[in-house]
């Protein structure tokens, strides 16, 4: 039986991307998540980046900027029909 | 005016407009971008799988549409990553956050607008892989394939796009008060 090696920080932090995106091949999931239940310098880090990624995929668009969008692809189906 | 499929593709808008805004800098060819991909979609839809959802289908278009009109010479131009260096600069800036005491910075910016101003000061060749992958929701492959650049390509320009817009962010955290200067320094 192998046993895997223990992570270093930097490779964590080189591969934290692939992690949170869900990029990551199993053995290394599964080392890094080894790794972040005994580094809490390493969890700060990927919480860091965990909340980065959350507040870009909420960021909200203008309500009035979508509605000046939506007339305006209105106006251009209406003119130019969708047949 | 509209039937229930362009009503379906119009409940996307905010998240096309979104994609859209991420991949175009100029906010008037943004929305060119926009009004041609559901032209697209709205007429194209006998090529529409119903099976399949629609948000990604309207990325797709939207997508193709913008590299379709874009100099693709631009976005495989060859950029030197040294890839040790960004994971130290990656650990640095993170490290300069912490010893603030603040763990959550992005939570008490006004973030969207920050992000477009450190968006629209990236490269090209980074700009556009955070787009496809964090606004556009494209897997690595995906945007590997969208632009006929090898993964590892797509990998290291997402991670210093993503490096380059936190510094930016904390950049503007510090500069608006919300994290101190103390640390500042030592970030590239």
């Amino acid at each position: 039986m192998t046993i895997p090696q223990p992570l270093p920080c930097v490779d964590v932090v080189r591969q934290l991307w692939d992690y949170l995106d869900g990029e990551s091949d199993p053995a290394t999931w599964e080392a890094i998540k080894a790794h972040l239940a005994t580094c809490g310098g390493c969890q700060a880090h990927v919480d860091f980046c965990r909340s980065f990624l959350a507040q870009v995929s909420a960021v909200p668009m203008d309500p009035q900027a979508v509605a000046a969008m939506r007339a305006r692809i209105e106006r251009s189906l209406g003119a130019t029909g969708t047949d | 005016m509209t039937d229930g499929f362009e009503r379906d593709l119009l409940a996307y808008l905010p998240d096309v407009m979104r994609f859209a805004g991420s991949l175009e800098r100029d906010p008037d060819a943004a929305a060119d971008l926009v009004q041609d991909t559901y032209l697209h979609g709205i007429r194209g839809r006998a090529s529409y799988d119903p099976a399949r959802p629609l948000r990604p289908w309207l990325f797709t278009i939207c997508r193709n549409l913008f590299l379709r009109r874009r100099d693709r010479a631009r976005l495989f131009v060859e950029v030197e990553d040294d890839a040790t260096l960004e994971v130290l600069a990656n650990m640095q800036l993170h490290n300069d956050v912490r010893a603030t005491g603040i763990s959550d910075p992005f939570l008490r910016m006004d973030f969207g607008p920050a992000l477009d101003r450190a968006m629209a000061a990236l490269a090209d060749p980074y700009r556009i892989v955070f787009a496809l992958v964090d606004v556009g929701e494209h897997s690595y492959r995906e945007a590997a394939e969208a632009l006929g650049l090898p993964i590892g390509t797509i990998r290291s320009r997402l991670f210093r796009a993503r490096r380059e817009l936190q510094a930016a962010l904390i950049e503007h955290a510090r500069d608006a008060g919300i994290l101190n200067h103390h640390s500042q320094g030592g970030t590239a």
